[in-house]
């Protein structure tokens, strides 16, 4: 079954198209990767399914529920991790993934949080200290361990990995991969075709809105990715 | 929203408000103005109480003479101890008064009753209108009020509320906090809900330890009357929840949803009152006392110049039952009583018109207040703890109204046993002088519909802001 589904999945502005007739499949354990340009239509993708926007036309399934018609039942089966992790900064990283993690309907004791951040990426001292203190990479790191805490069934990511020093990234990517080996199905919006290629299952290639091809990470090399994606962006 | 969800945001809120410095300042400063203003309260209603003890111990002073000397026999000229027979009418202020002065100082508060002229002793004696009312003492205080317990609550409170409140949801989305909280399964309207809940818990907290810690400052007493203001002072910042939640509901800037709260406050707290001050003032002129006084003190210098006869013509059209006396019973001096009463009497005769008139215009502005309550939450609060603390101006004229009936009455008593009684006053008589105390007769209907009126504002208020928050939020916020 198919955890993310976009059925003829659109988005019209006035008179500009956001997204043109998506149709996606990802089935859990599947990681896949969305590259294009500014404004190509990754992140209105991943808007539709959180359901912070409507549809024009078609539908967004998690799970195989319809986010229009149910966004707050949809984000039980679903984690988020934008761009820019924005956290409370009068509270620890310990006190945010405490928060979060009982939004989502877990209670986990004060080890098992510490345990979660460290998981995640994050220093031992830090994880009490308020996220006033914490740097860009230390709190994209709180935003996956508030992702990991909430065991959801699918993960969707903006550009998490925009920002992030080599070393964090690479974490990342493993923690990626672990998730995936979980059964976690996940869609990733990126600029960074050689982390695309490292990580995903499958890659999509977005342009003006519409998804221009689909093909499996393990059936080209980087370099091959990068120059099918010039292609498609000179054409 | 589930309810573990709702105790989890509840609690995190709480925590973050907890460690915000600017909170706890912020709580510092209301509590040490409703401090200042418990005090202040306070020491108003002692001046008042003071005064009216002093006139107290004056009149009994007076009574003790005639007292004494009916121990030593059982009969007296009623005449001869005219001037030491006083009754003191007062409109006593207790504890509950100092929360909410109101309308007090600016009207009498206190009346030695004599046999004498009503008017010329309610209006126009120069000793007790400057001592037994403020409107003379100090008019600066008119036109700023009072800083008591009521004005913390009706113009204070919201101020802190809003300043609690303002940035409920902008401030999730300029931290860039609303993206992880848009991705929970939480509703935003629901996730708004909670946080103002919480505040408007802190706002009916504070509100309520204000009215404690004042009441017991100001020894007012824990019943039924200090339940109402406190029901009062919820259902006020539930009505300031629902503005903010109305405004929140537009999903614009913390700096948009500050202004226009601050806005709001300025319209329903300063504007809309100010301005139907003005309108009453012109409809209902409030020179018409001014008037009287002088009418007063023109018509009693006219009297004073009649030629006695005329006087005393006009005195037994009224009375023609204390016709009885020989001319010649009482000394020909210009003290004599018929002389005296006729003068009263027309006297007040003369002024009735004015006093009426100024009755009329302060009956017609009360009732044409009533409605004009209900224009804004502020005034509607200001005159549920103006009506609880018995300081509103229908008070003042039911304690008014009250003062001359007892003036009637104490007069009529006194003079059948001057002209009907051959100018004798018993010991028994003495003792049977009338009393009179007056008890302000509190409207709770008029509270009560005050009351719902709030709550039914409050309400509207927060269906209006739920379905403004369904649907549109994320295309201006996200």
């Amino acid at each position: 079954m198919n955890i993310l589904e976009a059925k003829g999945l659109s988005k019209q502005y006035k008179d500009k198209a956001a997204l043109s007739q998506l149709d996606l499949q990802i089935k859990p354990g599947e990681i896949f990767c969305l590259l294009g340009q500014n404004g190509a239509g990754k992140t209105t993708t991943i808007n539709l399914f959180l359901g912070f926007v409507e549809p024009s036309a078609g539908a967004a399934f998690i799970n195989g529920v319809d986010v229009a018609k149910q966004p707050v039942q949809t984000k039980k089966d679903l984690a988020y991790i934008p761009e820019q992790v924005m956290l409370y900064p009068n509270l620890s990283g310990r006190e945010n993934l405490s928060f979060f993690s009982q939004l989502a309907g877990f209670k986990y004791a004060k080890a098992q949080l510490g345990d979660l951040l460290t998981g995640a990426g994050l220093q031992a001292g830090a994880v009490d200290q308020r996220v006033s203190t914490y740097s860009k990479g230390m709190r994209q790191k709180v935003g996956i361990a508030i992702a990991l805490a909430k065991k959801a069934k699918a993960l969707l990511l903006d550009e998490p990995t925009s920002g992030l020093d080599p070393k964090a990234s690479n974490e990342f990517s493993e923690l990626l991969k672990k998730l995936s080996g979980q059964g976690t199905a996940v869609l990733m919006a990126t600029h960074d075709i050689f982390r695309a290629k490292e990580v995903g299952t499958r890659v999509g290639i977005m342009r003006e809105g519409r998804l221009v091809t689909t093909l499996n990470a393990a059936d080209i090399t980087a370099s091959g990715l990068e120059k099918l994606y010039l292609e498609y962006m000179h054409d | 929203m589930k309810a573990n969800s709702t105790v989890t945001l509840l609690r995190f809120d709480w925590l973050q408000l907890k460690r915000s410095h600017a909170f706890w300042q912020l709580t510092a400063l209301l509590l040490v103005i409703s401090g200042y203003a418990a005090f202040y309260g306070r020491t108003e209603v002692e001046q008042q109480q003071q005064k009216i003890d002093l006139l107290k111990h004056d009149i009994d002073s007076s009574m003790r003479v005639v007292s004494l000397e009916l121990q030593k026999r059982d009969t007296t000229a009623a005449w001869h101890y005219d001037d030491f027979l006083f009754s003191l009418h007062a409109n006593r202020p207790d504890g509950t008064a100092a929360l909410a002065f109101g309308q007090r100082d600016l009207h009498k508060f206190a009346v030695s009753i004599t046999t004498g002229t009503y008017f010329y002793n309610k209006y126009a004696t120069g000793y007790e209108n400057k001592t037994l009312s403020g409107e003379i003492a100090n008019p600066q205080k008119q036109l700023a009020g009072h800083l008591d317990t009521s004005f913390v609550l009706v113009f204070l409170l919201p101020l802190y509320f809003i300043l609690i409140s303002y940035n409920l949801l902008s401030s999730e989305k300029e931290g860039g906090t609303l993206l992880l909280l848009a991705g929970q399964a939480v509703s935003i309207p629901g996730f708004m809900l909670t946080k103002l809940a919480l505040r408007w818990l802190i706002g009916a907290v504070l509100g309520t330890l204000i009215i404690l810690a004042a009441a017991t400052i100001t020894q007012a007493a824990f019943d039924y009357r200090l339940f109402c203001m406190v029901l009062a002072t919820w259902l006020y910042v539930g009505c300031w929840a629902g503005i903010t939640a109305v405004v929140t509901a537009f999903h614009r800037s913390s700096g948009f949803n500050a202004l226009s709260l601050v806005s709001a406050w300025l319209l329903f707290c300063l504007a809309i009152p100010a301005t139907l001050t003005a309108l009453l003032n012109v409809v209902y002129p409030v020179d018409a006392k001014a008037q009287l006084t002088a009418a007063v003190q023109k018509a009693n210098a006219r009297v004073f110049a009649t030629p006695k006869p005329l006087l005393a013509s006009t005195f037994y059209q009224q009375y023609p039952l204390y016709n009885n006396i020989p001319r010649d019973t009482f000394p020909n001096g210009w003290y004599n009583p018929r002389w005296v009463r006729a003068m009263h009497l027309l006297l007040d005769k003369e002024v009735k018109p004015y006093d009426a008139r100024y009755h009329a215009q302060l009956a017609q502005r009360i009732r044409s207040t009533d409605g004009l309550d209900y224009c804004s939450p502020a005034v509607l609060a200001q005159s549920i703890f103006n009506r609880t603390a018995a300081s509103d101006m229908q008070q003042m004229l039911a304690y008014d109204t009250a003062t001359y009936h007892h003036f009637a009455l104490w007069r009529d008593y006194l003079d059948e046993k001057i002209f009907l009684h051959q100018n004798t006053l018993t010991k028994k008589e003495f003792e049977r002088l009338p009393q009179y105390h007056f008890t302000p007769v509190i409207d709770y209907t008029q509270i009560n519909r005050r009351l719902v009126a709030l709550g039914l504002v409050t309400l509207s208020l927060f269906a209006s802001s739920y379905g403004m928050m369904k649907r549109p939020l994320f295309r201006k916020m996200i």
